[in-house]
């Protein structure tokens, strides 16, 4: 009898993920029927390829945003991984096993940088991640002087480029840390406090959660997830170049909020976000099939993300109705 | 009774100026005047003539208008996002206008058609369907660029057969003779002034502008209190729109084409320098002076960067970085005053 209402919540975010893959499903099979050629091996990998680093920046993204926080700055740390990767092999001359670590540890501590000064300040964390966007951006800017590096290794090309089975490695990549971070979203008890702190962080506080201490961590793992994105990219696209990853902050936001995930926090899965990036990687890819004027990407873009935003917040007030209802009805039989 | 008195007097000095202390504008002003008179001395030839004031200054313009639009709606607790391409997409409706042979007035008032609709869409999404800023003005960032594109293709978009004043106005000076010396002030830096001044006095005079700060201090309370806090909102993002217009058609005019790619990242640096002068996040704070000094400290770093020989690519980062400092500064002082 108690559980009704936890139960009907579920059924509503899955009614919401449903939605979500019914359209994306009607798009792919709409745009295969139409134009031809969507359903393609060639099609899929490049559709897959065109926002798979905005996907893996979109779960730690997921992670961040369900405690509650926001990070602007995955973007420019995905360019200065990039960067800082490329310049260790090419002008450093240092070993691939050498650099990817010590590119990773750097982004780590970047991420660990913005969690300590948003627990520090007590400031919105976008003010304290625009910083970071805008200082990094700038770094990146400076130490390249706007030009791009080039003249990677084979086998660090491997890492952008290689196929296991015909999937391209970037890809598995995402796929796993979609399974692993998903799982621990949905099971550890360390990541389950996420959504105690997004939902209340007083509350999380008084009940004994070391707040800042989980909040560094998301943190420390967004920026790491960027960093890990940013080196398979300077992979993929063979060289590194400070204009890239321009405005995928935003896009990995969007990922999350289509995949149903509250900005405010305390709600959202790993699940819903691969459905968001998804789903934008297919309307993408229908903009490219369909060979209208691509420009138009941007605006559907921003109303699909409205929509969607929309679609959340009838459900989550629906909910809220629902509850107070209940709570109403509960009272008024205790009488 | 005359004790009473000198020792209210006494009492009332060291208020005074512990509140000039607390000041973050004068705090602004002092570290400004720092900037002017280090790179005076560093370099007394190039930076302090009025040349590069006027570039200084007129670079600054466009900034100023797109902070103040920011610090407006940061003021009822929102936040605008698309300020940067809503520019964009208003200089490109002007240019195109005026292109196909459209008067100049019909032309500018399309693009002020424009611009409000994007602030109202903003708006009513914010205070009537109760979604987040950030996500309205994040979809509309993406929506307005988008547009803007499309319509263009991407390209420049100049309008030769306009007229000769619309092309020039922006640029053209107003010559003062001070003292011997000749100072020609460009009507860019004069509107922009103008309408900060103003806009400054009706934000702390003007009882319906004070009424921002209510609504963006405690929005329940207002709403008890009789305001009618949907329609603040609204217009908090109007008015924003309307400084997002202003700057566009000056830089149509100045730059002499539309283009759908101005005013990228403005945004960014318009919420630096917003929150720099005081303005929060969480609403009901924020200032015309504190903005307008943290966009003149801004221009002054980058103007230095220059001058002083520095790699002008860094400029970038110390935005970011003056942003940390600030926000880190604002910590310090705040644990400080609670003990």
């Amino acid at each position: 009898m108690f559980k009704r209402p936890n139960s009907k919540n579920v059924s509503v975010s899955t009614i919401q993920y449903l939605g979500l893959s019914t359209i994306i499903l009607a798009i792919l099979f709409g745009c295969q029927i139409v134009f031809g050629n969507v359903l393609t091996e060639a099609n899929m990998r490049v559709m897959a390829m065109n926002m798979v680093f905005e996907g893996i920046m979109a779960l730690g993204m997921t992670y961040v945003i369900i405690m509650g926080g926001i990070d602007l700055s995955v973007a420019s740390v995905f360019a200065f991984a990039e960067i800082l990767v490329a310049k260790l092999m090419v002008q450093a001359g240092l070993p691939m096993g050498l650099a990817i670590p010590v590119t990773l540890l750097v982004c780590a501590t970047i991420g660990a940088a913005n969690g300590a000064m948003v627990v520090a300040f007590r400031v919105h964390p976008l003010i304290i991640t625009l910083g970071m966007l805008l200082t990094l951006r700038g770094v990146n800017l400076a130490i390249t002087d706007g030009r791009s590096v080039s003249g990677f290794s084979d086998s660090f090309i491997w890492l952008g480029q290689g196929r296991i089975f015909g999937v391209p490695f970037p890809i598995l990549f995402f796929v796993a840390a979609a399974v692993v971070l998903g799982v621990l979203l949905a099971h550890q008890r360390y990541f389950r406090q996420l959504y105690f702190i997004g939902g209340s962080e007083r509350a999380a506080r008084f009940s004994g959660v070391n707040v800042e201490r989980v909040k560094i961590s998301t943190y420390v793992l967004s920026s790491f997830l960027a960093g890990c994105a940013g080196i398979m990219a300077a992979a993929a696209f063979g060289a590194a170049h400070w204009g890239h990853g321009n405005l995928a902050e935003l896009r990995a936001i969007a990922a999350v909020a289509i995949g149903g995930a509250d900005i405010m926090g305390g709600s959202g899965t790993i699940f819903g976000t691969v459905l968001g990036v998804i789903f934008l990687a297919v309307v993408h890819n229908a903009f490219v099939v369909s060979a209208v004027n691509p420009f138009w990407y941007d605006v559907v873009n921003g109303v699909m993300l409205l929509l969607a935003v929309l679609v959340s917040r009838l459900i989550a007030q629906s909910n809220t109705k629902k509850l107070l209802s209940i709570k109403q009805s509960k009272l008024e039989s205790s009488f | 009774m005359n004790a009473d008195a000198s020792v209210r007097h006494m009492a009332r000095a060291p208020e005074w100026t512990q509140r000039i202390g607390r000041s973050r504008e004068f705090w602004l002003l002092l570290i400004n005047a720092g900037a002017i008179i280090l790179l005076s001395a560093l370099r007394p030839d190039t930076f302090f003539s009025w040349l590069n004031f006027k570039a200084v200054l007129g670079l600054m313009s466009y900034d100023l208008l797109l902070a103040l639009a920011m610090t407006t709606v940061l003021i009822v607790r929102g936040l605008d996002l698309s300020v940067g391409s809503v520019l964009a997409l208003t200089s490109v409706v002007i240019a195109l206008l005026l292109q196909q042979g459209f008067p100049v007035f019909p032309s500018v008032a399309g693009g002020f058609v424009v611009a409000m609709l994007c602030g109202a869409l903003n708006g009513v999404f914010v205070a009537k369907l109760g979604i987040l800023p950030f996500l309205v003005t994040l979809a509309m960032l993406s929506a307005a660029r988008g547009v803007a594109t499309v319509l263009t293709t991407g390209q420049y978009i100049s309008f030769p057969a306009a007229p000769y004043w619309f092309s020039t106005f922006a640029r053209s000076e107003i010559g003062i003779t001070v003292a011997g010396g000749y100072y020609g002030i460009p009507y860019l830096l004069l509107i922009t002034l103008t309408v900060t001044v103003l806009y400054g006095i009706l934000l702390s005079r003007w009882v319906p502008l004070r009424q921002l700060f209510f609504v963006g201090e405690n929005p329940e309370a207002a709403k008890l209190a009789g305001l009618r806090v949907d329609r603040l909102i609204i217009s908090a993002y109007l008015i924003s729109a309307a400084f997002v217009f202003l700057a566009a058609v000056l830089m149509t005019s100045a730059n002499r084409i539309g283009y759908a790619n101005y005013g990228i990242t403005a945004e960014l640096r318009a919420l630096a320098a917003a929150v720099i002068g005081g303005a929060s996040l969480f609403g009901g704070s924020g200032s015309v002076l504190g903005t307008f000094l943290a966009v003149l400290l801004l221009a002054f770093i980058g103007n230095g960067f220059v001058l002083l020989g520095g790699d002008p690519n860094w400029q970038q980062a110390t935005f970011g970085a003056v942003l940390i400092l600030a926000v880190a500064l604002d910590a310090i002082r705040t644990r400080r005053e609670r003990g």
